[in-house]
C-alpha cells in the first residue's frame, strides 16, 4: 500500500513537470505541422491549409 | 503509446465530422510501424526526427511526453494537456463549429475531373466546371452536378463564416491568410469576389493596420519566447519584444497577449 502511494506521488510529480515543459498555447494560431515521413495520410501531408475547417487533436508521443 | 486503441475509436467515431487525429514522435517511422502494431493506428503519424514540429510547442528537449493539443476549426490551439486529460464532450462541442468537405459519396463517371479538381482543393473549378451539367440529358449526371456544387457553395459559406468570426475577434493575421486562400481556392464563385472586397476594405482600415502590425510582432516575439526553450536566462529577447509591443500598440488584442505572456515569464 505504502509502495503504490509513493509511486502514485511520484507519477503525480513526474505529470507536473511535464505540464511545465510545454507552452500554454491557448488561444494563440497553432503552429505549422511538419514531419519527414507519414502514415496514413494518403500521398500528401497535411498542412494547416488542409486542415482549416477541421478540428485536429494533436500529440507529441513515443513509442516506449 | 497506450492509448492506439481509444484514438483509433476516436477517430472512428468523429472523422466524418471533421475530427483529424495527428500524433507526431520524434523516432523513426520504422520504429513507429515495428512497435505499433497491435492495435495498428488509424489516425496519421508523423516521424519528426529533428523535431521541428515539437520544437514550436515545447520547451526545451526531453521530458513531457506525451502531451496532447486541441485546435479548433479556425487553427487555434483551444486546449493542452496530457493525453489522459482528454474529454471527449470538449472534442464534441469543438466538432459544431467544423466542416468537413469531402463529398462522401461517388458521382457519376462524366463528373471525374471535377470530382478530382474538388478533391485537390479546387472547388471554384469544380463549382464552375459542374455549370455545364446542370442542364445534362442524363438525370443522374445532372443531380450529381448539382450535389458537387452544392457542397462547394456550403464549403465556401463555412470558410466566410470562420472569416467573419475572426473580423470580429480582431484575429486579423488568420483573417488575411483566409481571405488569400478563399480568393484563391473559389475563384470563380461569389465568396472569392467577397473576399477581394472585404480585404480592400480592411486594407483601409487604419485600426486593422494597426492591429495587424502588433498581431506580427506578437508572433515575432513567441517565436523568441520558443528559442529560449524556457531557460530563464534567455528569455531576456522575449521579455523585451513583448514589452516593447505594450508600449507601442496599446489597447490593441495582441498587445493583450502580450501582457499575458509577460504575466507568465514574469516581466
Amino acid at each position: 500500500m505504502r509502495g503504490l502511494a509513493i509511486r502514485m506521488l511520484m507519477l503525480a510529480s513526474l505529470a507536473a513537470t511535464a505540464q511545465a515543459d510545454w507552452l500554454s498555447m491557448n488561444g494563440d494560431r497553432a503552429p505549422e505541422i511538419s514531419a519527414k515521413t507519414w502514415l496514413n495520410t494518403g500521398k500528401n501531408a497535411p498542412s494547416n491549409a488542409d486542415l482549416r475547417g477541421k478540428v485536429y487533436l494533436l500529440e507529441f508521443f513515443a513509442t516506449w | 503509446m497506450k492509448q492506439v486503441g481509444h484514438l483509433n475509436e476516436l477517430q472512428r467515431k468523429y472523422f466524418d465530422k471533421g475530427l483529424r487525429i495527428i500524433a507526431i514522435t520524434a523516432e523513426s517511422m520504422g520504429t513507429v510501424e515495428s512497435k505499433m502494431k497491435s492495435p495498428a493506428p488509424e489516425f496519421w503519424i508523423g516521424s519528426d526526427p529533428s523535431r521541428t514540429t515539437q520544437s514550436q510547442f515545447i520547451k526545451g528537449k526531453g521530458g513531457g511526453i506525451p502531451h496532447s493539443y486541441l485546435i479548433d476549426a479556425t487553427g487555434n490551439v483551444v486546449g493542452d494537456m496530457h493525453p489522459a486529460g482528454l474529454k471527449e464532450q470538449q472534442i464534441e462541442a469543438l466538432l459544431k463549429d467544423a466542416f468537413d468537405p469531402s463529398l462522401q459519396r461517388d458521382l457519376h463517371g462524366s463528373l471525374k475531373s471535377l470530382v478530382k479538381l474538388y478533391g485537390k482543393g479546387q472547388y471554384g473549378k469544380a463549382w464552375a466546371g459542374a455549370a455545364r451539367f446542370l442542364e445534362d440529358e442524363d438525370r443522374a449526371v445532372k443531380a450529381d452536378a448539382a450535389f458537387l456544387r452544392e457542397v462547394a457553395e456550403a464549403c465556401a459559406a463555412f470558410r466566410r463564416k470562420l472569416v467573419e468570426s475572426g473580423v470580429k475577434n480582431k484575429d486579423y493575421l488568420t483573417v488575411y491568410d483566409d481571405l488569400a486562400d478563399i480568393t484563391k481556392t473559389f475563384a470563380g464563385m461569389e465568396v472569392a469576389t467577397w473576399a477581394a472586397a472585404t480585404k480592400k476594405k480592411l486594407d483601409a482600415d487604419p485600426e486593422v493596420a494597426q492591429e495587424l502590425k502588433a498581431w506580427k510582432a506578437l508572433r515575432k516575439a513567441q517565436g523568441k519566447e520558443r528559442k529560449a526553450e524556457g531557460k530563464a536566462k534567455k528569455l531576456g529577447p522575449a521579455r523585451t519584444a513583448y514589452k516593447r509591443l505594450v508600449k507601442n500598440f496599446p489597447g490593441t488584442a495582441a498587445a493583450k497577449r502580450a501582457e499575458e505572456a509577460l504575466r507568465r515569464i514574469g516581466g
